[in-house]
């Protein structure tokens, strides 16, 4: 498998540097990566800064309950004195079930307010029009009955006696004295007048007098009933109203301030100091003061790395770390971990290349598969024991290191699987043991080479076959569904093309066959929008058909042993030195051959299938410790 | 004097094969070695890429043994 990784990004003082560097090395876990390829540092990104896009949305919506906060704290009334105060829940409030349960107050906070403001508007305005319809009832009665005169209703602030003046002189140039001014007597919030005007003048008094700073109020329609009376029992009734309405919500208020006041103020307080550090982490990536290096650990080191740092150098060392989203695989350096019996074949593997990081890591596969194609080839018990003298000598060799240990242990797996085959073959130095009359095959690949070729055939498709399988999963983890109906497609072909070939192989081929293969490339052509997807056809059975070469080096090598055994049987001395060559020859060839066609058979007919070889090896910052020795 | 086809068959099957493979392999070949020179990583891949023509040389030989079966 491929080890998780996290992208870490380091920052700490700029005079830090060299320890930082130091715990790292010492560590050896941390790859350092181009900051190039850092979105954080990327231009488009860099207004993020040290932390990701969601925790920045986060930050903004924090930003946001804190604004609201204050304004529904702002609309509160104090709580109540002697009150004890609630129990207060413990932070993080930056948690969304915490900042969901504050804005579900906050909402409710903002609904009254915005209610009572409401109310307390219009119970105002109603004050205003029910002074004047009480000041004045009689002349508005009287008014309201003539047709040649208009009345106009005017509200001052309290003391607005000078404004008064300045409208009476006013009226006094626009009408020429044909109007009259009634004066409210109440001493209210509010002053209200009366201006009594002809009709006629209505258009010079509205331009001249009130297009300045006066201006006329109008009853609205709402309030507005049939006949004097009635307005006025209206205006009474919803006054009453409102001020019920108004002392109301003050109860709730004071309820809710009672219940959350300190609550509310307590999660302001943790908000804004939660907020303080991602605020400075925002702006890291804009001071020179800060040292930061950007790279990549395994997850689960990343943990160990901000304990060590902040032993090594105090809480001043910060530790950002983020998963890797889909976009950034090409970038995310790559090690495999698999168990101890597969392990070594991670080599094979890395001599072509390691797979994309969230790939699937072909090496259990391998493990099995290498030994088994290699085995099938050589399938000869001598052999096989030489190999495995030659691996024991690979292991021996001196400071081989890990890479002497995994050659040898591949070694002795490739050469225990051939001696198995070589059983099954009965094969030792070629056809030694049979013509010996030593060992009776329990298959002779030489004589039963049809059945040999359509064994291997079936292997080839049922490793190609798992190749596409594995092409889907790859697909379906990069949620690349349209490939992965693609890889399901290319499954279908090969069992229909197996369907067919088996069909052929036993003459007797049905149309029912015919058709699904027609069918699978009518589907392959519609999943890949081209005709040219057909083709996957031909390439998939010359995948298949490469995997003869299991079969046909195996009867190559035998050809050669029956050689070298000839010129040993002359018992001649030249002879035997001609056979005890060729059977050298034979191993060598034996060994090498069979090496490059299992890795070919992997790489080109397997990989093919799913394979996407990663931009960058994991190699992680190390102090060389030898050194010091 | 009879002459067996299959016999000429079998032969030119291995035959040609092999000169194909031979052919690709030698341009192949030259080309690796040349890319070796500058980068020494691609060994592997060029030890693939070389024995990616030796299909034609197998299966000629199958298809040879095939015919004589």
């Amino acid at each position: 498998m491929i080890v998780p990784m996290k992208r870490v990004r380091i920052a700490a003082l700029h005079h830090q540097a060299d320890e930082v560097i130091s715990v790292l090395g010492q560590m050896g876990v941390f790859h350092v990566s181009n900051p190039g390829m850092d979105p954080v540092f990327m231009f488009e990104e860099a207004d993020i800064g040290f932390i990701s896009k969601d925790t920045a949305n986060t930050l903004a919506q924090a930003e946001a309950l804190i604004a609201s906060i204050s304004t529904a704290l702002n609309s509160l009334p104090p709580p109540s004195r002697g009150k004890s105060r609630p129990l207060i829940p413990k932070g993080p409030w930056m948690a969304p079930a915490q900042r969901e349960r504050v804005q579900k107050t906050v909402d409710e906070i903002s609904h009254m307010a915005r209610n009572m403001e409401k109310a307390v508007a219009e119970q105002k305005e109603v004050q205003v029009y029910r002074e004047i319809f009480m000041e004045f009832s009689g002349l508005i009665e009287v008014v309201a009955s003539s047709t040649d005169v208009d009345l106009v209703g005017l509200a001052f602030p309290k003391g607005g006696d000078k404004e008064m003046e300045e409208l009476e002189m006013a009226l006094e140039k626009a009408t020429g004295g044909v109007f009259s001014l009634f004066r409210s007597r109440n001493e209210g919030q509010i002053k209200v007048a009366l201006v009594v005007i002809p009709i006629s003048m209505w258009d010079t008094v509205s331009r001249k007098v009130f297009a300045g700073k006066i201006h006329p109020i109008h009853l609205p329609e709402r309030f507005t009933k049939s006949t004097f009376a009635s307005t006025l029992a209206f205006l009474m009734e919803r006054d009453r109203e409102l001020a019920q309405e108004v002392a109301k919500l003050q109860t709730s208020l004071e309820r809710i301030s009672n219940e959350s006041h300190f609550i509310l103020n307590a999660a302001r307080e943790g908000l804004i100091m939660e907020t303080a550090p991602l605020h400075a982490q925002e702006k890291l990536v804009h001071t020179d003061r800060v040292f930061w290096i950007s790279g990549w650990a395994p997850e689960r080191d990343v943990e160990k790395i901000a304990s060590e740092l902040e032993s090594a150098i105090g809480p001043s060392a910060l530790v950002y770390a983020t998963r890797p989203e889909v976009d950034q695989w090409e970038h995310t350096p790559v090690r495999l971990s698999n168990p101890g019996w597969a392990r070594p074949f991670e080599r094979i593997i890395d001599l072509y290349a390691p797979p994309l990081y969230g790939s699937v890591d072909p090496t259990i596969f391998l493990a099995l598969t290498f030994p088994l194609f290699f085995g099938m080839i050589m399938g000869d018990v001598g052999h096989a024991a030489l190999l495995a003298l030659v691996g024991y000598g690979v292991s021996r060799i001196p400071n081989g290191g890990p890479l002497a240990t995994d050659a040898a242990a591949i070694i002795y797996r490739l050469a225990g699987s051939a001696a198995i085959f070589g059983l099954v073959f009965g094969e030792f130095w070629g056809e030694f043991a049979k013509h010996m009359d030593l060992y009776t095959p329990l298959f002779d690949r030489k004589h039963g080479a049809n059945s040999m070729l359509a064994m291997v055939l079936f292997i080839g498709f049922f490793h190609v076959a798992l190749g596409a399988l594995l092409g889907m999963v790859n697909a379906a983890r990069k949620r690349y569904w349209r490939e992965g109906l693609e890889k399901m497609a290319d499954i279908m072909l090969l069992v229909s093309l197996f369907w067919l070939g088996w069909q052929v192989s036993v003459g007797g081929v049905t149309s029912a066959a015919v058709w699904t293969l027609a069918i699978v490339l009518a589907i392959k052509v519609a999943v890949g929008w081209s005709i040219k997807t057909a083709l996957e056809a031909p390439r998939l059975i010359s995948n298949i058909l490469s995997y003869a070469r299991l079969m046909a080096l195996g009867l190559a090598a035998i050809a050669l042993g029956d050689l070298a055994n000839d010129f040993l049987r002359s018992g001649m001395a030249t002879g035997v030195a001609a056979g005890v060559a060729f059977h050298a020859l034979n191993f060598v060839i034996g060994v090498v051959g069979p090496i490059i066609q299992s890795a070919r058979l992997h790489y080109v007919e397997f990989f093919s299938q799913f394979f996407e070889p990663a931009m960058v090896r994991y190699r992680p910052l190390a102090v060389y410790k030898d050194m010091y020795n | 004097m009879e002459i067996d086809v299959t016999v000429i068959g079998a032969a030119l099957a291995i035959g040609l094969g092999a000169l194909a493979t031979g052919y690709a392999q030698a341009h192949i070949g030259s080309a690796a070695v040349a890319a070796l020179v500058e980068k020494k990583e691609l060994l592997v891949a060029m030890i693939v890429l070389v024995a990616i023509p030796e299909t034609m040389v197998i299966l000629g030989f199958v298809i040879a043994y095939l015919i004589l079966q």
